[in-house]
């Protein structure tokens, strides 16, 4: 794929205002096109063989991630831009990546302490119905002093306003 | 600079004497269609003092109606609105574009020795985009008010809340445009149009505060924008993203509004970091101590502040592991707030101090940051937190930081170019009397609220326990005079407009290039681009001499 393209190097993203297309041989284009190609093929053969959720998600996510790049290096020719936008492009994965994996580690870890915290309630009106278990409290009757003093702090907790009362 | 018979010691020739930014063109139409970075700065001024006022206003009843146990002027839900719209208009018709958008608008070009921003077009835009947001939300108040609290918290407000959510949060969503612009064209303009010797390290320290601000603004703002969008189409069309009833997951929502929101505070303290930065090293009349540490702080605190969102969420229901990740991570922002602290320290230590009115907000600010910024630290700590969540405790931090720290060294700000911009000074008795009402009703209103945090007093109640009510009422009395200050700080600025004596260039002594040039600047800003060969705060040397 990478031919004889050092040539392309200066001139370019030189920062001089007017912006030189940059042209590849065709048999580049041709090239990467049937390398997506191929691993498209890949992707779709790779979902029949079971490696475990997390083994084809993998699998997947790299084979994607490679496509990603070869469009973005070669097709969007940052390969040979400047060097400060691909800076920028990788900051902007990097970020996207810290925004989504520092959040799955809520997502996917929740409920370890108690295993009903994990579980998306069912039914709002009485979120842990029949699965209350150690120290949940479950209160008897109607908590009147509860009710009077909940003037629902409008952003306090996200929990909708659970009023187990029904118990 | 070459001095000949025709120009002053500014550099000016005779044919911009006496001309300047504000009498070049008169009419309201030359304002509203102006290019000049310095008008739209005075524009942005005006609007963020007047969104000040409001959220003042509401401010003084939330204060009011919580100065006995129960109901004192209104009810429960315009309770809700109150406080509601109180922190709306705080934050984001105040605190976020303050600094940045107004004294940044109006100074930064001027202290690169820059004729504009890099966008003077993009400029104008933004300020019109401001008034936009702005005109939605005043519109949210006006047709039925907003009751969620200004983090809009769901299933509450995509759901259940009667009120105006949608114009409320499509104000903001718009308003978030106007913030991205900003901080683009300040990325831009810093890297592109520095006059020729003004590198990187001589670059006054508001600039870095200013930089690193705007790279807050440009990555973290679009996440909220998407969040209310995602928030208004599931009021409006009910599609389910975080109400749990639709199948939604509702820590998401603070995971999404949290990873905008906690840097968003930095986009508050940054500038007012720098500010007092400028403030103390004109006023301890030395050059700033630790320059790249306090540089490279900022920048270090702008990265930082994206890995920290969730010590928001320590009792949302979110896993442990994410709250026990949050908090350790939450510690490592002290250290370039710390950095910045004893630099400024080291930066009076031996300096030739004058406590000018701009001083005096300068020192306050390095009292109430201090308070601020600890009490965070308290609140980082999981277990700790776990008690002081959604307690006055949070209200005292907040308001120790957004208050304490960004809104004075705002103020400080003003007080420090206002003959800049102006071309008049105030009157120096009358603004000491003003700051010490707002720094004394201020440590009166807030630091009460610790106390009653600590002792168990939620936030955002409407009625409280009577053990509560004489904290309560001492705080009510401090924000009386907390206001007063305010109202007197505003009447001497103000006076100042129409009796004020004519300001000099340098009134202070700056060593920065904004008091290189005419006070009120003419519209270039320097009739000849300035040729800076000084470092940072450097001051000639016949000047020391
Ligand atoms: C040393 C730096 C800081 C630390 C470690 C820190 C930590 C925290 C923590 C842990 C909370 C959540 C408390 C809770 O809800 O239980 C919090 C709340 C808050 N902080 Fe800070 N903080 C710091 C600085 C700042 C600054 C500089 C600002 C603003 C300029 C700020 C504004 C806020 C606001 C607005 C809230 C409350 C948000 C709400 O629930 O409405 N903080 N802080
Ligand atoms: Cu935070």
């Amino acid at each position: 794929m990478s031919t004889s393209h050092a040539e392309h190097d200066h001139g370019h993203g030189s920062g001089n205002g007017d912006h030189v297309p940059h042209v590849l041989p065709f048999k580049v284009y041709i090239g990467t096109f049937s390398t997506l190609l191929f691993l498209t093929v890949v992707t779709v053969g790779a979902s029949y063989v079971d490696l475990g959720h997390m083994g084809n998600l993998i699998v997947a996510l790299l084979i994607a991630t490679i496509k990603a790049s070869v469009v973005a290096l070669i097709f969007m020719h940052l390969k040979w831009d400047h060097k400060f936008h691909a800076i920028i492009f990788v900051s902007a994965l990097i970020f996207l990546a810290v925004f989504i994996g520092i959040t799955m580690s809520d997502t996917q870890f929740r409920g370890e302490a108690e295993a009903i915290e994990g579980k998306n309630p069912v039914d709002l009106k009485d979120p842990f119905k029949g699965e209350r278990t150690g120290d949940i409290a479950v209160p008897k009757a109607v908590a009147a002093p509860a009710a009077a003093g909940s003037a629902a702090p409008a952003a306090g907790s996200a929990a909708p306003a659970a009023t187990p009362a029904k118990h | 600079m070459a001095n000949t018979a025709t120009v002053d010691e500014l550099g000016h020739s005779p044919e911009v004497r006496g001309k300047n930014y504000l009498n070049q063109t008169a009419g309201v139409w030359s304002w509203l269609t102006t290019v000049d970075h310095k008008r739209i700065g005075i524009m942005y001024l005006v609007s963020v003092l007047v969104g000040f006022g409001l959220g003042g206003i509401f401010a003084l009843l939330v204060r009011l109606e919580l100065l006995t146990a129960k109901k004192t002027i209104m009810d429960a839900s315009q309770y809700n609105q109150a406080f509601t719209l109180h922190g709306a208009a705080m934050v984001f018709l105040f605190i976020i574009p303050s600094i940045p958008a107004s004294l940044g608008n109006f100074f930064l070009p001027l202290m690169i020795g820059a004729k504009d921003v890099a966008f003077p077009r993009l400029n104008l835009l933004s300020l019109y985009l401001y008034w936009i947001g702005a005109i939605f939300m005043l519109a949210a108040i006006v047709t039925g008010g907003v009751d969620t609290g200004w983090t809009f918290y769901v299933p509450y407000a995509s759901g259940v809340s009667t009120t105006s959510v949608i114009s409320a949060t499509f104000g903001v969503f718009v308003m978030g445009f106007s913030s991205i612009l900003t901080g683009l064209n300040f990325i831009v303009t810093l890297h592109k149009l520095r006059a020729p010797g003004m590198s990187w390290y001589r670059m006054p320290l508001f600039l870095w505060s200013l930089y690193a601000t705007s790279i807050i603004q440009v990555l973290a703002t679009p996440v909220l924008g998407i969040t209310l969008l995602l928030l208004i189409f599931e009021r409006a069309f009910h599609i389910g993203i975080f109400d749990p009833t639709l199948g939604g997951d509702p820590v998401l929502f603070q995971h999404f509004f949290w990873f905008y929101s906690h840097p968003a505070v930095y986009i508050m303290i940054l500038p007012g970091m720098g500010v007092a930065t400028e403030i103390l090293a004109t006023n301890a009349r030395r050059r700033v101590f630790g320059y790249k540490a306090i540089a490279f702080s900022s920048v270090a605190i702008a990265l930082v502040s994206f890995l920290v969102w969730g010590h928001h969420m320590f009792v949302s229901g979110q896993s442990e592991l994410s709250s026990a990740i949050f908090s350790f991570l939450t510690f490592f922002v002290a250290i370039p707030s710390g950095v910045k602290m004893f630099n400024w320290l080291g930066t009076l230590w031996g300096g030739s101090i004058r406590f000018t009115v701009p001083m005096l907000y300068g020192i306050a600010f390095l009292f109430l940051f201090a308070i601020g910024g600890l009490t965070g630290l308290f609140l980082g700590m999981l277990s700790v937190d776990l008690h002081l969540h959604d307690t006055y405790f949070v209200v005292a931090h907040f308001h120790y930081v957004m208050m304490g720290s960004t809104a004075i060294a705002f103020f400080g700000g003003l007080h420090h170019w206002w003959p800049k911009m102006t071309g008049k000074m105030y009157d120096e008795k009358l603004a000491r009397v003003g700051f010490a009402l707002t720094f004394i009703g201020f440590n009166w209103t807030f630091f009460t609220q610790f106390i009653l945090g600590t002792r168990g007093m939620p936030r955002r109640y409407y009625n409280y326990l009577d053990q509560f009510q004489p904290l309560h009422a001492f705080s009510t009395y401090g924000s009386w005079v907390l206001g007063t200050g305010f109202l007197i700080t505003f009447i001497c600025l103000a006076r100042s407009l129409k009796t004020g004596a004519p300001a000099p260039a340098d009134p202070w002594g700056g060593a920065t290039l904004e008091w290189k040039t005419a006070s009120p600047p003419i519209t270039e800003n320097f009739e000849k681009a300035p040729i800076v060969t000084l470092d940072a705060y450097e001051r000639p040397a016949e000047e020391t001499a």
